[in-house]
């Protein structure tokens, strides 16, 4: 869930990476960013608030020039070392990935399973999601055995959730509201 | 006042025994008739003085000790009265006694079985409540240890179930579960 800070400053740079006719490369410059300001060792310094505004500047001068940014993200990220913003990068790659989705008629999903899906499946799936949002899909697959079978997707922050981990848990919310009754 | 009349006589009787001693030498010769006149005053003087000084002192004396005696009389006349009527009515009382204490055991006899009543229906109605309390407590007990017991089984056999599907999930589970969760979507 991105914040409206995040959100607000997305907002700002996608018109212009549009403009300029950007906007896949900002998008991934983005999230080149946003990975290094969620890694463990290098994301702390990234977020510290105690850096002055010139040592901020020369961090994202720094950064800009080792990932070969364009000078629009240079200065994007330039304005937010200025207004102290560099812990807002994951959230501002986020909303841009969503607003460039919309953009271009997709919507990103992600599939979890006990085990890996068969490649029929996940099309399945896929499909399935494509006509009920009428966008195209793109799906991420995440493996997660707590689910014991069955799948869950999440949407645009909606979750359908076809797990047996969940079907368990409602029997079992049933069982104890069926016996606490009696 | 009856000492102060007692000294005027002295007084006057020692007066005129003076005056008779100045005159016994000069009048030893007199003759019988002064011989008894000047006692005789001296008596009648004495006589008017006492009756003029004693004589209301003693009256009002002897009047105060008549109306002292009276109301002592009247006094003690009441204080018979009062104690008559005080014998009189011990002596009704005496005579009422064997029925007041019957009337006494009655009443005592009465005030005990209601007492007795009031107490054994005070302890049936707080060995009601205690048995009603007991029952409540126990029921709460026992629907406690049930919710208990219903809740540990539910957790078993979501435990069994859960064991049971990890080690049976078969790659025909996963697709009849999927087939299953696209056809909710799709609805």
């Amino acid at each position: 869930m991105t914040g409206a800070v995040a959100r607000r400053y997305a907002r700002a740079l996608f018109p212009l990476a549009k403009q300029e006719g950007s906007l896949e490369p900002t998008a991934t410059q983005l999230a080149q960013l946003a990975a290094i300001a969620a890694d463990e060792s290098t994301g702390p310094v990234l977020r510290t608030p105690v850096l002055s505004a010139p040592r901020r500047a020369e961090l994202v001068q720094m950064l800009g020039r080792e990932l070969h940014v364009s000078e629009l993200v240079m200065r994007f990220l330039r304005v937010l070392a200025a207004h102290n913003r560099l812990s807002q990068l994951i959230g501002i790659a986020a909303h841009f990935q969503h607003l460039l989705d919309a953009e271009r008629g997709r919507v990103r999903i992600t599939i979890r399973s006990a085990r890996p899906l068969e490649a029929p499946q996940q099309q399945q799936l896929v499909a399935t999601f494509a006509t009920l949002t009428g966008k195209d899909v793109l799906p991420t697959a995440v493996v997660d055995s707590e689910l014991l079978g069955g799948v869950v997707v999440e949407v645009a922050g909606k979750v359908y959730d076809g797990s047996v981990r969940n079907q368990l848990e409602r029997l079992a919310k049933e069982l104890t509201s069926l016996s606490s009754s009696l | 006042m009856l000492h102060r009349v007692v000294a005027v006589v002295v007084i006057l009787a020692s007066t005129a025994g003076a005056s008779e001693e100045a005159h016994h030498d000069a009048a030893a010769h007199a003759s019988g008739l002064s011989d008894l006149l000047f006692p005789t005053i001296n008596f009648a003087i004495f006589m008017a003085l006492i009756w003029r000084f004693a004589v209301p002192a003693i009256r009002s004396w002897v009047r105060e000790r008549h109306d002292a005696v009276v109301r002592a009389l009247a006094e003690a006349a009441a204080a018979k009265a009062a104690a008559e009527r005080l014998r009189q009515e011990w002596q009704q009382r005496i005579a009422e006694l064997d029925k007041t204490v019957t009337e006494l055991r009655a009443q005592a006899q009465r005030d005990a079985e209601r007492e007795r009543d009031r107490i054994l229906a005070d302890a049936y109605k707080t060995a009601q409540s205690i048995q009603r309390d007991a029952e409540r407590a126990a029921a709460n007990e026992v629907r406690r240890v049930r919710q208990e017991l219903r809740g540990e089984l539910v957790q078993k056999a979501l435990q069994l179930a859960e064991e049971r599907t990890r080690a049976h999930w078969t790659a025909q589970d996963q697709q009849r579960s999927l087939d299953e969760f696209l056809k909710q979507v799709r609805s």
